[in-house]
């Protein structure tokens, strides 16, 4: 049991430091939102956005920017925590479930492929 | 204003699920597309980014206190990533009406699950100690009902722990304080394998998941202290009442009958 200290530990750092982040970030944007942008809700920061419309939205500090950042934070969280838990089982020599982490890996790299193409 | 009125809801929605352990995305789908008349596409979006708010909260709680079996999760992550994905394309074909009928057996079931016994109470009937070693059994079941659970969760934008839960701890004899923090764990990987589907398909709406999740986050934090002075046996009955309704609801918006109920 003592063995997995570490892969416990890097994952709880992992999801703690994504989750806060995250959450720190959105209410910044919201904040933001809340004393610029009135209008219609369904109108109001529909994706799709493209990368360059990100990160110069990013970048100016416009609160849709902001959020989304937020949100990609928050939504890519899970994928760091199974690529840490990926690299603790290698550290720990653990050849079974390295190849299972790798395999949620890939499977959650495929999902984001399919998604974007 | 009705962002702040979201976030509101939010809280609201934050606070129910931690005190009676549950995702959310039951009650955060009904509220967006009930009071607010989100499209449930967006509504199902925004879910996803809660469930992966609250999971990756409530889940560095147990994995410190070592309630997580990261293996057995990893394991069924095989399973459920599959299924959410699979679940995630199958929503983008069909339409509102039909989701909104789905969604409405599936706080039906929600309802019946919690008026049920109680697993705690089944818990200590067997008289198990969650600190004692044991063995996973029925894997391959196991992982059928995680592809199930991640299916429903793509397809419903739910975390499926109704699913997972009595799964690992009726089938794979897995203890019930272990089911509910692996259950957890698993929930921010299969939610977040559908939510890219969503995201790129432009089902995520910034400003309504923004203000839901910061919501929702900011409930389970009071919540989880509110839990030390509450009694959650009456609040389990007004939800199951709750669900019930919302059941109606959503199944009579699916089939258009609007006059009902208003």
């Amino acid at each position: 049991m003592n063995k997995d200290n570490s892969l416990y530990s890097n994952v709880n750092l992992t999801l703690r430091i994504g989750a806060y982040s995250a959450f720190i970030i959105l209410i910044l944007g919201l904040v933001l939102f809340l004393f610029t942008a009135p209008g219609p809700i369904q109108d109001a920061g529909l994706l799709p956005m493209s990368v360059g419309e990100f990160l110069s939205s990013l970048f100016k500090f416009e609160p849709l920017g902001v959020i989304n950042f937020g949100l990609l934070v928050l939504m890519f969280t899970p994928l760091l925590r199974v690529i840490i838990a990926l690299f603790s089982f290698l550290r720990l020599k653990d050849k079974k479930y390295s190849l299972i982490s790798l395999g949620v890996f890939l499977i959650l790299t495929f999902g984001l492929l399919v998604a974007i193409f | 204003m009705e962002y702040l009125l979201m976030m509101l809801g939010g809280i609201v929605v934050g606070v129910f699920g931690s005190l009676l352990g549950l995702g959310g995305g039951v009650l955060i789908i009904p509220m967006l597309t009930l009071i607010f008349n989100v499209p449930i596409h967006t509504a199902i979006g925004a879910s996803f980014l809660c469930v992966i708010a609250t999971s990756s909260g409530a889940a560095t709680h147990y994995v410190q206190q070592r309630l997580t079996d990261i293996r057995l999760g990893m394991t069924l992550e095989l399973a459920t990533t599959v299924g959410a994905i699979i679940g995630g394309l199958i929503a983008g074909i069909l339409a509102r009406n039909t989701l909104s009928v789905i969604f409405s057996f599936l706080l039906l079931y929600t309802g019946v699950s919690m008026l049920q016994k109680k697993p705690s109470d089944v818990a200590s009937e067997r008289k198990e100690n969650p600190d004692e070693n044991y063995q996973v059994k029925r894997m391959p079941l196991g992982m059928l009902a995680s592809f199930f659970a991640g299916n429903m969760s793509g397809l419903l934008g739910i975390g499926g722990g109704v699913i997972k839960v009595p799964a690992m701890y009726l089938l794979m004899d897995v203890p019930l304080k272990t089911a509910t923090a692996t259950s957890n764990f698993m929930l921010g990987v299969t939610a977040s394998a559908s939510c890219f589907i969503y995201y790129f398909r432009g089902d995520v709406n910034l400003s309504i998941s923004g203000a839901t999740v910061v919501g929702v986050f900011l409930g389970a934090i009071i919540g989880s202290r509110l839990l030390q002075v509450i009694k959650t046996s009456i609040l389990k009955r007004i939800f199951v009442i709750v669900v019930f309704y919302l059941a109606l609801k959503m199944f009579f918006k699916g089939m258009d009958l609007h006059f009902l109920f208003f």
